[in-house]
């Protein structure tokens, strides 16, 4: 199978991931970025950015995905926070009230400084 | 909601056959693309960005729960027209019939979602929400039809 979503990570810090997303975050990648969530949190990276500039398509199975990342963050003592979310995630989020659950930030610097108290 | 789905006749319409697998959502958003060029192109009809994704996102809701419940090698319809008034997609797959579980009010997505143990079913809940009709229903010929109808901004 085609990949069809980028996931790149990365350790701003110590204890920090930011995850940068590109493409569809659908029911075709999900479970790639579940198991990317998992794999950070394994790793005690458990307090997670994800920058979803590169998002260019959210559907249901997505958005259930970042809502279990979530909830894999908050039970190992972190969290996750979105970042430069755009215009189709950020309607659905609305629509669905997840902008209610997610810390959303306009960019993955204050979602990280967010994290580090500033 | 019902929707038009109707007799008229639309002023340009494309169908294309889509396998029924993860590599047919990416036909599914290549022939909404297409559709909109040529929407804008031959009609002067240009939704904005936002009218758009949401209408995508309702499609491609539906056609990944046809994928989800396929059984490969197979395939759907996926039409899509234009009227004076709307977009329409009409999709058609041959798998089993659909049970459909009540669609709630997006004031419970938020709690469904954030659920252990979520199941399927709420991206149709997002695809009501996002268009103006959609109706499903299940055709002697052994077909699942699916009429989905987003009205045009005035």
């Amino acid at each position: 199978m085609a990949t069809r979503i980028g996931i790149e990570t990365e350790q701003p810090s110590d204890g920090i991931s930011l995850v940068r997303l590109s493409g569809r975050l659908d029911i075709s990648s999900a479970a790639e970025v579940k198991q990317a969530f998992a794999g950070v949190v394994a790793d005690h990276r458990n307090r997670i950015v994800v920058d979803l500039a590169g998002v260019t398509f959210i559907d249901s199975s997505g958005l259930s995905t970042l809502v279990s990342g979530l909830r894999t963050a908050r039970q190992a003592g972190g969290d996750l926070r979105l970042a430069a979310a755009g215009a189709q995630p950020v309607a659905l989020f609305s629509l669905t009230s997840l902008d209610q659950v997610f810390r959303l930030y306009p960019t993955v610097e204050e979602a990280l400084d967010g994290y580090q108290g500033k | 909601m019902a929707t038009r789905a109707s007799d008229d006749v639309p002023m340009f319409e494309d169908q294309r056959e889509i396998a029924a697998t993860m590599d047919g959502l990416d036909t599914v958003h290549r022939h909404l693309a297409e559709f909109w060029l040529r929407l804008e192109t031959d009609n002067r009809i240009a939704p904005d960005e936002t009218w758009k994704v949401l209408f995508e996102s309702a499609v491609a809701e539906v056609a990944g729960n046809i994928i989800r419940h396929a059984h490969p090698p197979s395939v759907f319809f996926m039409s899509l027209r234009a009227f004076p008034d709307r977009i329409e997609s009409v999709l058609l797959d041959q798998g089993i019939p659909y049970q459909l579980v009540p669609v709630r009010p997006s004031a419970d997505m938020r709690t469904a979602l954030t659920e252990p143990d979520m199941d399927h079913g709420w991206g149709l809940a997002i695809a009501h929400a996002v268009t103006d009709g959609i109706v499903y229903s299940r055709l002697e010929s052994g077909h699942n039809r699916w009429v989905i109808e987003k009205n045009l901004p005035a």
